[in-house]
C-alpha cells in the first residue's frame, strides 16, 4: 500500500474521533482525514478521492456501524474497513467478519490504530 | 418473581468478575494506570434502598454514565464517580490530545466514552459466555445527586421498584479516583437469565 492515507473516521463520540485522528496525524502527517458523527452525515460527505481506510464505530444514533460499513464497502471496495467498537461481543465480531469488515475493540490506543493504518 | 438460587447468584458474580476484569483492563489501557477492583456484590434490593446506599457511600454529587440494555437480559448499566474527580479522569484519558485549558469542553464527551467502553466490556462478557447477544442503547451522561443520576438515567423501567443489583468498585489508586460500576437487572427478565445460568452450569458439570 502506498504511503498516502485517506482516512474516514465515523464515531458519534467526538473524543474518540479526536484520538484516532491525533494518532493518525502523528504517524502519517500527510494523511487526509474525513470525519462524521453518524451514518447520515457519512453518506452526505462529498469525498472525491479514494479512501485507504475507513474506521467506524458500531453503536451510533440512526444506522448502526455495521450496516453503514456494508454500504461503504459497496462505495469504496478497495478501502480497508474496520469496525472499532466497545461492543466486543463475539456475535458482533462474527457479523462484521462475515461481511468482510475488520474488527478492532475499543478503547482507542496507538497500537490498535497503527495496526489498522499499517494495512 | 424468579429469584436466583445461591449457586446461580454465585455463578453470576463469578461471570461479572470476569467481565469487570475486562472492563478494568480497558480502563487501564485508557488511563495508562493500574486499576484495583473489588469483588462484585450481588443483591436484590428496592430502588430507594439503592439510592440511600449510594448517597451514604459517595456523600454527594456524582457523575454517571448509563446505558439501557436488552436482548439476553433487560436492564440498566451505570458507571458513577465523584464529580470532583471527573476532570482528573478526563485528563488521564486525553493526556496531550487536548490542551489542559480546553479539557472542560470535552469532559462530558470523554466521560461518556469511558462509560460506553467499561459498561460494554461487562455486558459483552456475559453475552459471550451465554452464547447470546445483548444490545445496548447509546450512553447517557448525568450529573447530580445519587437519586437524580439514578432516576435520570433510568428511562425505560421507571415503574420497576426492585432490581437485581450488581456492583463493583474500581480504584485508580495512584490518582485516588474511585468509582462504581452497577448493573440493575429488570426483574421481569430474570427467568431468562436464570435459565441461561442453569444451562451454563449444566454444561460445565456435564
Amino acid at each position: 500500500m502506498s504511503e498516502i492515507r485517506n482516512i474516514l473516521i465515523i464515531d458519534d463520540s467526538k473524543v474518540s474521533r479526536m484520538m484516532v485522528k491525533a494518532i493518525a496525524k502523528q504517524h502519517f502527517p500527510d494523511a487526509v482525514v474525513f470525519e462524521a458523527g453518524n451514518g447520515d452525515e457519512t453518506l452526505k460527505l462529498e469525498i472525491n478521492q479514494e479512501l485507504t481506510h475507513i474506521i467506524c464505530d458500531y453503536n451510533m444514533p440512526g444506522m448502526d456501524g455495521l450496516t453503514l460499513c456494508e454500504e461503504l464497502k459497496k462505495q469504496h471496495p478497495s478501502s480497508y474497513i474496520t469496525l472499532l467498537t466497545a461492543n466486543v461481543q463475539a456475535a458482533t465480531r462474527n457479523k462484521a467478519e462475515d461481511s468482510g469488515i475488520h474488527f478492532t475493540k475499543k478503547p482507542v490506543t496507538e497500537e490498535r490504530i497503527l495496526s489498522i493504518l499499517s494495512k | 418473581m424468579v429469584e436466583l438460587s445461591e449457586l446461580q447468584q454465585d455463578m453470576l458474580t463469578e461471570l461479572f468478575n470476569i467481565g469487570m476484569g475486562n472492563a478494568a483492563s480497558a480502563l487501564s489501557e485508557m488511563v495508562s494506570e493500574a486499576i484495583l477492583l473489588s469483588i462484585p456484590e450481588v443483591s436484590f434490593m428496592e430502588k430507594s434502598e439503592l439510592t440511600n446506599l449510594l448517597e451514604a457511600d459517595s456523600g454527594g454529587h456524582i457523575s454517571g454514565v448509563s446505558q439501557q440494555f436488552h436482548g439476553l437480559i433487560l436492564g440498566q448499566a451505570l458507571l458513577t464517580f465523584p464529580t470532583d474527580k471527573s476532570l482528573e479522569l478526563v485528563r488521564l484519558l486525553l493526556q496531550d490530545t487536548v490542551p489542559l485549558e480546553n479539557l472542560t469542553e470535552f469532559e462530558e464527551e470523554a466521560l461518556t466514552e469511558i462509560g460506553n467502553i467499561i459498561l460494554n466490556a461487562g455486558l459483552s462478557c456475559l453475552a459471550d459466555i451465554f452464547e447470546d447477544e445483548i444490545t445496548s442503547d447509546l450512553p447517557i451522561f448525568n450529573s447530580g445527586s445519587c437519586s437524580e443520576v439514578i432516576e435520570h438515567s433510568n428511562q425505560t423501567n421507571s415503574a420497576q421498584q426492585t432490581v437485581l443489583y450488581l456492583q463493583v468498585d474500581f480504584n485508580i489508586e495512584k490518582n485516588d479516583i474511585k468509582g462504581y460500576v452497577m448493573y440493575l437487572f429488570d426483574i421481569q427478565s430474570m427467568d431468562k437469565l436464570a435459565t441461561s445460568i442453569e444451562s451454563y452450569i449444566e454444561k460445565l458439570t456435564a
